[in-house]
């Protein structure tokens, strides 16, 4: 299936694909793998707003913002 | 003791006399230096009774073991007193270029008393230091009066400065190191302005740091730099300052909106995040001294109604206090916000939370034109606050600039009970722009127990409960839901102890995520010759948090004091966070019961006070 991503802050100078395919019945976790950010960046992915756990299955088509932890101070 | 002088300057400033004294050697290996050293220090020489503002109040600057070495990092200091604006005992921390030449010019730190008669400065240099009288820097800001003293002293002479609103005794003033770093927290720029000390001026010669094992110090230091240069959060930090993610941090709840009213702006992200600040504005990066991550920003503002020269430029805490939390999103408008604030002589944070709670009093009709001087305040309205607000503030001038210069609590307390609703704070320190319902419940827990109030630097809580860094040697090598309670009692232990060891090294907090347990050990060994096993310096790292509660306890806090405000524990109504309630109670309990601390008095039992060699201290600060 198809997942549509919008790299937010950080994450956008290193994410240069618009969307990735990935298995049918993956999870949050499984897409983030697939992206090969820096560990360090700890990304995590946002669907309406809100924080998806890494085990929520996604569907075909969604579109998800991939937001990193690493705040300044 | 290698990696210090051994030596401490003494000043009193009624009398202009200068001394040198060598603190017990002991203070050392238990309270290190920075935070803990100064804390150490008044409880032997300093008076709990005293007002802050007043002549025999005392004013420490003190270093760490590190400054003076080429480590990223290292190069920070820090200032304590008892803060005209909570009350109570505080520090704060500073980075730039003083600390390595204090301690080049022969001294740990600086103790300061009296009152000078006329307008003065604390001219420094090997080995020596006189009080010199400069009536003529009184009411001139931050800039002109850097400018002047490099003029006198050279270029290469390293200051630290007071504005305006330092010698106008407003709560929340601070201190500046040449133009750029500030002490910004708690208001100590209020304590040397109520000192008549304008300035301090160092100037060193040699270059000289002895530490106790050269090579196995040259080698270590040379890894950790290389590590910290190519760390990836750090470089984005120096790609794009300590804005670099303000974005992300809005799409996670944690950065304030109007007063911590809403925790979600979409537009407004991508306006102030540091990737736009470095299109539009940037001219260069900054470092501290011998700091190779440089996340400190020159900018340029050349044309519009913020137009600025080039010069320093905000950082983070920043642009969200004079930007999303006023209701702003305008940039240049944060970059024009701060420089002002820094030739003020005024913290950015204290001063955008306290016009952020005036500008909710207005709205809400508890405040009107009247006690405005006639100004109509309104979320966003960014030039009146740039141009009447901040002078009238650091002047106190009228009703508005006396009402805003005590700070939000001080005029929560002046206006009445339904304004206190819209203060922010813990312990009367107000919060920094980091909303714990969205950065992390655990830093509600950290902000509250936290010795000088709501304050994300007293432990690196925020970058664990991101997933910036594990300790797996102390125990911390588990993931924390930022949005839960879970182990935040637990890892705020930790945090705590590492806290206070910090800001005590006075490592600084970005640069120092990249350094393990043991290789902090190590530091500490190979420089300072402690000796260390990761048992001791965690211990230590207590005791110092230990300390500085026993000393809170007698200014008169109690358990009940550690406390965030109710905004920050209402459940958030918009963005990722929403409708999620941190919970409070059960993490404080928690971490009481952990920490053994007494849940009336708020300080440890006598064995943990035994435990932690703090008997002579308490019998000091609770008999004394
Ligand atoms: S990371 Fe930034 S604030 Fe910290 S020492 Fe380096 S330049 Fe200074």
């Amino acid at each position: 299936m198809r997942i549509f991503l919008e790299p937010i802050g950080v994450v956008r100078g290193r994410l240069c694909a618009q969307s990735v395919e990935i298995d049918g019945d993956s999870a949050v976790g499984k897409l983030i793998e697939s992206l090969n950010l820096p560990p360090k960046l700890n990304v995590i992915a946002i669907t309406d707003g809100k924080r998806l756990s890494s085990d929520e299955k996604l569907k075909d088509g969604a579109t998800v913002k991939i937001v990193s932890l690493a705040l300044g101070g | 003791m290698k990696g210090s002088t051994g030596h401490f300057l003494s000043v009193n400033l009624s009398d202009g006399s200068t001394n040198s004294f060598c603190p017990p050697i002991d203070y050392y290996s238990r309270f290190i230096g920075g935070a803990g050293f100064a804390a150490r220090l008044f409880v032997e020489r300093g008076n709990f009774e005293t007002d802050p503002l007043a002549p025999d109040a005392l004013l420490i600057f003190s270093l760490g073991p590190f400054a003076g070495l080429r480590l990223s990092g290292a190069s920070r200091f820090s200032a304590a007193a008892c803060s005209p604006l909570t009350g109570h005992w505080a520090d704060s921390s500073c980075g730039g270029n003083f600390a390595p030449e204090l301690k080049f010019a022969g001294f740990d730190g600086i103790l300061i008393s009296g009152k000078a008669e006329k307008p003065s400065v604390l001219v420094i240099s090997d080995h020596t230091a006189k009080v010199e009288t400069y009536p003529e820097l009184w009411g001139l800001g931050v800039e002109k009066t850097t400018a002047a003293l490099k003029h006198k002293f050279g270029k290469a002479s390293k200051t630290l400065v007071i504005g305006p609103a330092g010698e106008n005794l407003v709560k929340f003033a601070c201190i500046i190191n040449d133009g750029h770093s500030a002490f910004g927290r708690a208001g100590l720029g209020a304590v040397m302005g109520s000192k008549g000390l304008k300035a301090i001026v160092v100037r060193a010669k040699d270059r000289n740091f002895i530490v106790e094992d050269p090579i196995a110090c040259r080698k270590l230091v040379s890894e950790l730099n290389s590590r910290i240069k190519e760390s990836v959060t750090l470089s984005v930090m120096r790609e794009n300052g300590t804005a670099a993610n303000l974005e992300g941090g809005v799409h996670l709840g944690d950065v304030p909106i109007r007063n911590f009213t809403s925790n979600f702006w979409e537009e407004m992200a991508e306006a102030l995040t540091g990737s736009t600040l470095s299109e539009k504005y940037l001219k260069r990066r900054a470092n501290c001294d011998f700091c190779s991550v440089a996340c400190k920003r020159i900018v340029e503002i050349t044309e519009g109604p913020f137009a600025i020269p080039k010069g320093p430029g905000p950082e983070y805490e920043t642009i969200v206090s004079f930007g999303s939390l006023i209701g702003s999103m305008d940039l240049a408008a944060t970059c024009k916000a701060g420089k002002m604030c820094n030739d003020l002589g005024m913290d950015t944070i204290s001063c955008g939370a306290t016009i952020a709670w005036a500008l909710e009093a207005f709205e809400n009709g508890d405040i009107g034109v009247e006690e405005c001087d006639g100004l109509q305040l309104k979320w966003g309205d960014i030039n009146t606050i740039i141009n009447h607000l901040l002078p009238t503030i650091a002047e106190k001038r009228g009703g508005l600039g006396e009402l805003l210069a005590g700070g939000s609590v001080a005029a929560a307390r002046k206006t009445g009970s339904k304004t206190r609703e819209y203060n922010v704070h813990a312990k009367g320190l107000e919060a920094p722009m980091h909303d714990p319902r969205g950065g992390g419940h655990g830093l509600a827990l950290t902000y509250a127990v936290s010795h000088r109030g709501a304050c994300h630097v007293s432990s690196p809580m925020l970058f664990m409960e991101m997933g910036a860094c594990y300790y797996p040697e102390i125990g911390f090598d588990y993931e924390l839901d930022p949005l839960s309670s879970e182990n935040k009692a637990e890892s705020a232990v930790l945090a705590m102890a590492l806290g206070s060891l910090e800001n005590s090294a006075c490592l600084c907090q970005f640069a120092d995520r990249e350094i393990t347990i043991p290789e902090w050990v190590a530091l500490f060994n190979s420089v300072a010759g402690f000796n260390w096993e990761i048992h001791d310096m965690m211990k230590a790292g207590r005791r110092i948090f230990y300390l500085q509660r026993l000393m809170n306890h007698r200014y008169g806090l109690r358990a009940e004091d550690d406390k965030i405000s109710s905004r920050l524990l209402t459940p958030a109504v918009d963005g990722a966070p929403e409708g999620i309630k941190i919970e409070f109670d059960k993490m404080k309990t928690k971490f009481y019961n952990l920490m053994d601390l007494d849940p009336e008095t708020g300080i440890p039992s006598s064995k943990t006070l035994v435990d932690y060699n703090l008997e002579t201290e308490a019998d000091i600060i609770l008999k004394g």
